[in-house]
């Protein structure tokens, strides 16, 4: 028991809840979260599991003393992407990707520090406001590209300039990712297409931080209050995310700090909605065998399984194929939780596993709704030299509805503006 | 009396643990989350679908129907096998616990047969997941198991003297035991049970319903459901 006011034991039992001590006490050890593990195929050492991490918390808040093996258990803590399977499937449901990430901040509130490359990201994100350590007035200029281009309707929106009823978040993969920058003009061509009125916030447009709170940076509370206070003094009333990281952010992580008069929406919920209303109709076929991968930050994370597939079945000649794993059971790619930074071995061997599931279903390609995902994957289908093609839920509704603005379209008339 | 000697400390060790951690427990500054108080769900309805879960094992029918089968039905006979010990505690015998009596009898066979049944499951997957603290648990409730079918067919204790000595125990007043060998065992292996299975058996409903909880929080600010 933790006696030692002072002591690093009894600071990081101080650092957790208290639900989150008594979930330390409730694991039986049954070794459900071990079976289910995608890392673990992998890496298999008992210390990669969720009851060895739960083992060894325990240790630490009853023994009031750190382990010996303290090094091993900070690895085995960072060697996790937190996808959310061992939470699910654990008989009494113990909220081990919060336990985690609750652990990292108390571990490294007594010294005991995030590793190198996640350091960097959060002295990148607390710089430079974005991951990419690139100037902000960059944020937005994939909009304004777009427009030059033709490949939009009409010029995107800036918030301060007209505010909107619906702000589109982009975050800033798809902002300054030069690969995943057709995710965010796909979106708003989608938007356009639909009618929707809308805004971006530009170059005002912060991180979302959620990373921080991935990797266990006690700065997150302070930073999401920042923005959850610019947000509602902008006076935003519906927020769409395209990416899962920064909606399970601004959803999930904000709850209890963002304004509960704002509405926070996947775009995969939201175009369903556009969808099921009329006011998107897919009239293009796309005749391509498909199998849907869930990003954990929008599936066991914020249970959204659904819309998105309702929005493929909405498309022509797309036929839909589940993997072995799929909704709650859905293999992780292994790029979240910060596990790229701190395993990339584990993280790409987790990806070509998966690309191995898809390949077993016999679909032609794998569809995402996440920029992440799409980037391990296609990483992953390059690693497992497979036939297989890695989309965006966008290019699938693009072909549809505006083929025009397709992927590799997007890309050539960006190529084209740099020469 | 080296037997209640042990009782007693088992019995000491689990209450000093249990209230070691509840200070621990009651202390631990609750996270703070600055702003907005998140919306409020209905705790009924949150307890019933925990106490469902709980009862039938949801997550695991979800995850592991094989396992789910065999953990069901020892958890359910384990379950009954308890009310029927009841009768060894109370006296006079609430007739509620005199009815179950013979449903007793039954789960005591089911309960050694379904964690038979649940051994051989875990041991023959291909992934090697159950740890020795496992093995340890569920040996000794099968060891506990089998001592007490063979003291119904084979070695039947004093019935009369395994009670009085319970009942002395229980009141604080312990009488010598008679009973045999086997319900010594017996005793002795249910006393060894006790430190590894309180805490998961007091926090689980907790961690269930606190689970079930922020999932309907979840629920109220999803949309189009």
């Amino acid at each position: 028991m933790a006696k030692d006011k002072g002591s690093q034991a009894d600071r990081i039992a101080r650092g957790l809840s208290r639900r989150q001590l008594i979930e330390i006490e409730a694991c039986s050890r049954c070794g459900e979260c071990l079976l289910w593990c995608p890392a673990y195929p992998h890496d298999a050492r008992e210390e990669m599991t969720a009851r060895w991490k739960i083992g060894r918390l325990r240790r630490m808040v009853s023994e009031d003393a750190l382990p010996t093996d303290t090094s091993v258990f900070l690895d085995s803590l960072y060697a996790c992407s937190a996808c959310g399977q061992c939470h699910v499937v654990c008989p009494i449901r113990i909220d081990t990707p919060d336990l985690w990430e609750q652990a990292r901040q108390a571990l490294a509130a007594v010294g005991l520090d995030q590793p190198g490359p996640q350091k960097e990201l959060m002295a990148a994100i607390s710089e430079c406001n974005n991951s990419y350590r690139k100037p902000q007035s960059e944020r937005g200029r994939w909009a304004e590209r777009a427009w030059r281009a033709g490949l939009l309707h009409a010029p995107v929106k800036v918030w301060v300039e007209q505010p909107s009823s619906v702000l589109y978040f982009a975050g800033c993969t798809a902002s300054f990712d030069p690969a995943m920058q057709p995710v965010a003009v796909q979106s708003v061509r989608l938007l356009q297409e639909a009618g929707v009125e809308f805004a971006i916030l530009g170059q005002d447009e912060p991180c979302c931080a959620s990373k921080l709170r991935r990797v266990g940076d006690r700065l997150f509370p302070k930073e999401a209050v920042k923005r959850a206070e610019m947000l509602a003094s902008r006076k935003v009333k519906t927020i769409v995310v395209s990416c899962a990281g920064c909606f399970k952010g601004l959803h999930s992580d904000y709850r209890g700090i963002l304004s509960p008069d704002i509405e926070v929406l996947h775009l995969s919920e939201f175009l369903y909605r556009l969808i099921a209303n009329g006011k998107l109709k897919p009239r293009y076929a796309v005749p391509l065998s498909i199998t849907y991968h869930d990003p954990c930050h929008l599936g066991r994370h914020n249970r959204i399984y659904e819309e998105p597939r309702r929005v493929l079945r909405s498309i022509p000649g797309i036929r839909l194929v589940e993997m072995r794993r799929s909704g709650p059971f859905s293999a992780c790619c292994g790029m979240g939780g910060g596990l790229k930074l701190a395993r990339p071995d584990l993280q790409k061997e987790m990806s070509v596993s998966r690309i191995r599931e898809a390949e077993a279903t016999g679909a032609e390609a794998v569809v995402t709704p996440c920029q992440t995902c799409l980037m391990g994957l296609a990483a992953g289908t390059a690693d497992a030299s497979s036939a297989l093609t890695v989309f965006h839920l966008n290019e699938m509704l693009v072909r549809s509805l505006c083929p025009d603005v397709t992927a590799e379209n997007i890309a050539s008339a960006f190529e084209k503006e740099n020469e | 009396m080296v037997l209640v000697i042990i009782a007693y400390v088992v019995y000491a060790a689990f209450w000093v643990r249990l209230s070691l951690h509840t200070i621990t427990w009651l202390k631990a500054a609750r996270r703070l989350s600055p702003g907005n108080a998140a919306p409020r769900v209905n705790l009924f309805l949150t307890f019933f679908s925990t106490a469902l879960d709980l009862i039938f094992f949801r997550r695991l029918f979800d995850s592991n129907k094989l396992l789910w089968l065999g953990s069901w039905l020892f958890h359910t006979a384990f379950f009954v096998v308890m009310l029927h010990h009841l009768r060894y505690f109370l006296e006079p015998v609430p007739d509620c616990i005199v009815r179950v009596q013979p449903l007793g009898v039954s789960a005591g066979y089911l309960m050694a047969f379904s964690l038979v049944y649940v051994i051989l499951l875990r041991t023959a997957t291909r992934t090697r997941y159950v740890s020795y603290q496992n093995y340890l648990i569920l040996g000794l409730v099968l060891l506990i198991s089998a001592t007490g079918l063979l003291m119904r067919n084979y070695f039947p204790p004093d019935l009369v003297d395994v009670k009085s000595f319970i009942m002395g125990l229980v009141a604080l007043r312990p009488t010598p035991l008679h009973a045999g060998f086997f319900f010594s065992l017996h005793f002795l292996l249910a006393l060894l049970l006790v430190p590894f299975l309180p805490f998961h058996l007091f926090t689980a409903p907790f961690v269930a319903f606190e689970a079930r909880r922020r999932e309907d929080l979840l629920g109220e600010v999803m949309h189009d459901r």
